[in-house]
C-alpha cells in the first residue's frame, strides 16, 4: 500500500489508529499534512508560526481521535475545523501583541526560489487585505472544500459562505488588477 | 480579467518541514504503542484465524489418532522406547548448548531456527503415555509417521528434531491453554504455546502442534514456552527480536531467564 494509504478512507485510517495502528495515522498525516499546513500558513503568513500551529493541530487530532464521529463530519472537514480554531485563537492572541508587518516569510530557502517567494508574498499580501472571515472562507475553497463543507467548518450558512467568497474574490480581483 | 481564485490556486504551495513530520509522527507512534490493543494486533491478529483452525484440527486429530508420543521428563530423561537414545542425546546436547549460550540462543547454530520446549503437559497424560510404552514395547508408530510426513512435506531438519524430541513434562498440571503467535520478520512466526487449561489440551502434545503448524505452512521459527501472562510472552518475543537471533534451542528455563 502506498504511503498515502490509497483506497482507505480517512475515517478508516482514524479507526485504525485508535486501535493502535500507527501506520494508519502515518498515512492520514501524509495525505493531509501539506494541505493543512498551507491553509495555516496562508492564514497567518509566517512559516515558523504555521509549523507550530500545524503541530498543535495534529496533536489535537491525536488527542481527539477517539471522539471523532464520522456521521457528523468527514475526517478532512474535522481536521480543518480544528485548524481553523487554532488559527483564530492565534490571531486573537496576536491582536494583543505588537506585530510587525515587516515579518519575513521565513520560508526555508530550499523550498522556494526567489521568484516564487515573491509570488507567495504577493498572495499573502492579498490575503491580508481580506477580513478574517472572507480570508478563511477563500483559503478553504482553495484547499478544495465545497461550500457545504466550508459551512460545516466555519459554522455559518451556505448563503453566508457564498457572500464571503464573492466579496473576497472581488477584493482580490481589484488587487490583482492594480498589481498586474 | 484574471480570476483571483485561479491565480491564488497557482500560488506556490509549501511543504511542512521534516522537523514537523518527525514531531507529529513521533508523538503518534508513542501514543499508538500505548494503545491497549496494539500488541494484540501486531502480534496476533495476522495469524490468529489460522492458528485457531490449526488448534481445533490438531485437537480433533489427536483425540482419535497418535496415542503415543516420545516423552521426556523434566530432567530430560526419555521414556520412549523407540528413539530413546537419539532423543536423549539430542536433548542433552541441546541443553548443553543452551547453557553455553546462556538463554539458549545459539548464535552459531547453522540449522534452521527452532525450538524447544518444556511445555507443561498434563502429568496424567504423560503417565498415560508411559503406561502405553510399558504395555507396548513396539516402536511408537505415530512418531515414525510424523517424521515421514515431515520428510514428505519437505520440512526443515530442525522440525524433525522437534518431532523426535516430542513432548516434555512439566511440573505443572494445570492452567489454561493459549496459543500465542507472533509475526516475525521475513514471514517467520514465533509460536508461544501456553498450557494452562488442561481440560482443553489434555490430549494435545506440543510437538504435534508444531508439526501441524509447520505442515500448515505457518511456521519457520518456533519458540515454545510456558508463560503465566501475555506480558511475559510479549517480553520474551521482544527479547528475541532484539537479539536478532533465531533460537535453535530454548528451554522453558531459558525463557524464564529471559524474563528476569
Amino acid at each position: 500500500m502506498s504511503l498515502l494509504g490509497l483506497g482507505r478512507s480517512d475515517a478508516g485510517l482514524l479507526r485504525g489508529y485508535i486501535r493502535g495502528d500507527y501506520t494508519a495515522f502515518e498515512k492520514l498525516y501524509h495525505r493531509h499534512k501539506d494541505a493543512l499546513f498551507n491553509y495555516v500558513f496562508r492564514s497567518l503568513g509566517q512559516y515558523a508560526v504555521a509549523e507550530e500551529l500545524a503541530q498543535e493541530v495534529w496533536i489535537t487530532v491525536l488527542d481527539k481521535a477517539a471522539t471523532f464521529e464520522p456521521r457528523e463530519a468527514t475526517s478532512k472537514t474535522w481536521l480543518f475545523t480544528i485548524a481553523r480554531t487554532r488559527v483564530i485563537d492565534f490571531q486573537r492572541r496576536r491582536v494583543n501583541q505588537v506585530h510587525s508587518d515587516s515579518d519575513s516569510l521565513d520560508v526555508p530557502d530550499q523550498q522556494l526560489d526567489h521568484e516564487r517567494q515573491l509570488l507567495l508574498q504577493q498572495m499573502l499580501t492579498g490575503m491580508e487585505q481580506l477580513p478574517v472571515e472572507q480570508r478563511e472562507t477563500f483559503l478553504l475553497q482553495l484547499e478544495g472544500f465545497s461550500n457545504r463543507e466550508i459551512c460545516d467548518i466555519t459554522g455559518v450558512g451556505t448563503e453566508t459562505v457564498k457572500s464571503r467568497l464573492r466579496y473576497a474574490k472581488s477584493t482580490l480581483r481589484v488587487q490583482l488588477g492594480e498589481e498586474t | 480579467m484574471t480570476q483571483p481564485d485561479s491565480s491564488y490556486r497557482n500560488a506556490p504551495r509549501l511543504r511542512s518541514s521534516e522537523t514537523l513530520d518527525r514531531a507529529v509522527l513521533g508523538e503518534a507512534k508513542r501514543r499508538a504503542e500505548r494503545q491497549p490493543g496494539n500488541r494484540n494486533r501486531l502480534y496476533f491478529a495476522p495469524a490468529l484465524a489460522t492458528v485457531a483452525v490449526c488448534v481445533v484440527g490438531v485437537t480433533m486429530v489427536l483425540k482419535n489418532e497418535f496415542p503415543s508420543v516420545t516423552a521426556i521428563d523434566s530432567a530430560g530423561v526419555t521414556e520412549d522406547v523407540s528413539r530413546a537414545e537419539s532423543v536423549q542425546q539430542e536433548f542433552t546436547s541441546a541443553l548443553a548448548s543452551q547453557d553455553a549460550a546462556g538463554f539458549g540462543l545459539d548464535a552459531d547454530a547453522a540449522a534452521p531456527p527452532v525450538v524447544l520446549v518444556e511445555p507443561p503437559v498434563m502429568r496424567r497424560e504423560v503417565m498415560r503415555q508411559k503406561s502405553n510404552v510399558v504395555q507396548n514395547s513396539a516402536p511408537a508408530p505415530r512418531l515414525e509417521a510424523m517424521a515421514d510426513s515431515l520428510s514428505a512435506a519437505d520440512a526443515a531438519p530442525a522440525f524433525k528434531d522437534v518431532a523426535s524430541i516430542s513432548a516434555t513434562v512439566s511440573e505443572r498440571e494445570s492452567a489454561s491453554a493459549t496459543l500465542l503467535i507472533a509475526e516475525q520478520p521475513l514471514h517467520q512466526f514465533t509460536v508461544l504455546i501456553r498450557h494452562s487449561n488442561a481440560q482443553q489440551f489434555s490430549d494435545m502434545t506440543i510437538p504435534t502442534a508444531i508439526v501441524r503448524l509447520r505442515t500448515g505452512g505457518q511456521a519457520n521459527a518456533l519458540v515454545i514456552g510456558s508463560f503465566m501472562s501475555r506480558q511475559q510472552a510479549d517480553k520474551a518475543i521482544s527479547q528475541l527480536r532484539l537479539a536478532e537471533q533465531q533460537p535453535r534451542v530454548l528451554t522453558f528455563g531459558a525463557l524464564k531467564k529471559l524474563l528476569r
